[in-house]
């Protein structure tokens, strides 16, 4: 990145009256595009000589490959630590493809088959580099900032919205839930419905509702059985509290039963 | 300009047409028809839809097949393409199958956390599988993250579930069993809060890049290096399409659960604990008792072996089988490793434990 913002300045006079200097973010991009508006006049030509192609081959390679070189270079930690395991691969590379007498073939089609040859070697040193604690630490710092960030700008946004009067997702969002909720309870009806006419609930058969008759009776008996008793309390007046005395009843009477 | 053209030699201009093509696909992704076997919707709740697959076909098998993927990314890997599909080969040996999609959840989904997917839509997703297929039992079978989740509604609910198939499950996520992402997520370096805080949920690029960078060069390089060898030497394509389609077509990561993944089991390992709780039950998975599959591949990056592995000793089913294919993640999903090692495998544990109708 130093070498393209030499090559590509902004003029900036600093308090010391030095021009300072910034990267232009265009500028790998303009040497690439350079070469291949060069590779589109020759390719639309009307005749080209082999040498000619090859030169053109040549010319596209190299500034490929310096381009990518310049850009991974100004990368630090993550790119920047493999970088010399890609500037050996890309001179390899180079050596491979324009050292064989001939027309060099098919760009791609000799990418393809450098990356099988050298996939394994490349992967290793990638997953080797992303085990590094301060690669570790530093992709954490920066999902961290970036998380930082970007919350600051949803809250920002969704208060100058909210100003404005204008609806922001969070408020579809809440509408959206509501819905949601009257949904879940439409299907909740739908279930027992369905349980209902699927048979999952049982219906009251008539032994059932014949048994909870007689189960209705027996209690009855017991309330009215309680209420005699209570009034006889009443009546005779022997001090016992009438409901230790009633409990107890009910009590032997429940255990007797079962 | 194309009188220009005109002029190039044929097999120059079919060399460019191909570049053309391969960056339109660099740019823009793969196009691909997938997930083309018939299917019928029986239930939907929310933004997840429960499909019967081949609903006409004849049903060999009267246990029926319920499957449930993860949360990130789509389902319809299960079902990929013509002759490549699981749940084709599954349906054309006469297994009734079902599918749980989850679909893609919106903002208002946030609060989605494994307590609802397992008790608000596992739960009733299985009542409609039993009672359209008229079965008393099923088989539930998860896949990733489905796998876990499968793990946890087996252990909850053992009832009825007659078999058990988990496929790259990871239970056990023991920092030493979890590779990159383990360290990735560990507890000084990842607030699944801050995430939640800031994004809701969590954007589909976000994990997509995540699980790309666990292998950056063959994602990142190596997957164009295979589509350019395809291209230019006219090589079918159709599957590596469909996967890069896939690939690209994530889903959201509901707020809650994805909280809940990263705190409850990449960093605190509670499920090998029996320390999860779901709506107040503790997830135990010695409550399962029925058969179990459970597959995994031995190149996986995501789902590490043993991560898969742990589930045998944890359950308590005296049918059990582990079973590990020289394959990846989705690797052993399709293509032609999957038609010789992950289809039959399944197909012939489940046809032994399915109940076949005599003929």
């Amino acid at each position: 990145m130093v070498q393209e913002a030499r090559a590509h300045k902004e003029a900036d006079p600093s308090e010391d009256g030095e021009e300072r200097r910034y990267p232009d973010p265009y500028g790998l991009y303009r040497r690439w595009f350079e070469a291949t508006g060069d590779s589109q006049a020759w390719t639309y030509g009307e005749t080209v000589s082999p040498e000619e192609l090859e030169e053109l081959w040549r010319r596209w390679f190299e500034t490929t490959t310096e381009t990518f070189e310049g850009g991974v270079g100004t990368q630090n930690g993550l790119a920047g630590d493999m970088v010399p395991l890609w500037e050996e691969m890309a001179g390899e590379l180079r050596e491979e493809m324009l050292s064989e007498g001939d027309l060099p073939e098919d760009p791609i089609r000799h990418f393809v088959r450098w990356y099988r040859a050298n996939s394994e070697r490349w992967s290793e040193a990638a997953d080797q580099h992303l085990r590094k604690e301060e690669v570790l630490e530093s992709a954490g710092r920066f999902f961290e900032a970036y998380a930082r960030s970007h919350k600051q700008l949803r809250r920002v946004s969704e208060e100058g919205l909210k100003n404005l009067r204008v609806p922001t997702r969070s408020d579809v969002a809440r509408v959206a839930k509501l819905v949601v909720v009257v949904e879940d309870k439409v299907d909740r009806i739908e279930e027992a419905f369905e349980e209902f006419i699927h048979g999952d609930s049982e219906p009251a058969t008539a032994a059932a509702v014949g048994s909870l008759e007689e189960r209705m009776d027996r209690l009855e008996g017991k309330m009215d059985r309680i209420l005699d008793a209570l009034e006889k309390l009443g009546a005779s007046g022997d001090g016992e509290s009438p409901s230790r005395a009633n409990g107890r009843g009910i009590f032997l009477e429940d255990s007797e039963e079962g | 300009m194309a009188e220009r053209r005109g002029a190039l030699p044929p097999e120059l201009e079919e060399t460019f047409e191909k570049y053309a093509e391969g960056a339109r696909i660099m740019f823009e992704g793969a196009r691909a028809r997938t997930g083309q076997t018939s299917k019928e919707e029986i239930w939907a709740k929310n933004k997840a839809r429960l499909y019967r697959y081949a609903p006409g076909a004849e049903k060999k098998y009267p246990v029926p097949i319920l499957m449930i993927y993860a949360l990130i990314n789509k389902p319809y890997v299960l079902d990929l393409l013509p002759g490549n599909s699981l749940i084709e080969h599954l349906t054309g040996e006469g297994f009734d199958v079902y599918l749980l999609d989850w679909g893609v959840p919106g903002d208002e989904d946030e609060d989605l956390c494994f307590e609802d997917y397992v008790f608000d839509y596992i739960r009733p997703a299985v009542k409609r599988v039993l009672r359209t297929s008229r079965a008393d039992e099923y088989t539930l079978f998860g896949y990733c993250m489905g796998g876990t989740i499968a793990a946890m509604h087996a252990s909850l609910f053992p009832e009825k579930l007659k078999n058990l198939v988990l496929l790259t499950a990871p239970v056990d996520f023991a920092p030493e069993n979890t590779g990159l992402t383990g360290l990735w997520t560990s507890e000084n370096r990842l607030d699944p809060d801050l995430l939640v805080e800031s994004f809701g949920n969590i954007p589909s690029e976000f994990i997509d890049h995540g699980m790309q960078m666990l292998k950056p060069v063959t994602n990142y390089v190596g997957t164009y290096a295979t589509m350019w060898e395809y291209l230019l030497e006219d090589k079918p394509m159709e599957t590596w399409a469909a996967m890069n389609k896939w690939v690209k077509d994530g889903t959201p990561f509901p707020g809650s659960a994805f909280k809940q993944w990263i705190r409850d089991f990449y960093q605190h390992n509670k499920l090998v604990k029996s320390e999860i709780e779901l709506r107040g039950r503790r997830v135990d998975l010695s409550n399962i008792i029925c058969p179990l599959l459970n597959i995994a591949g031995e190149r996986d990056h995501i789902c590490l072996l043993p991560q898969a592995e742990a589930t045998m000793g944890l359950v308590s089913s005296e049918d059990k089988e582990f079973f590990a294919l020289d394959a990846g993640h989705v690797g052993l999903m399709v293509g032609g490793d999957a038609k010789k090692g992950l289809w039959p495998k399944v197909n012939s544990w489940l046809a032994e434990r399915s109940g076949a109708k005599k003929s």
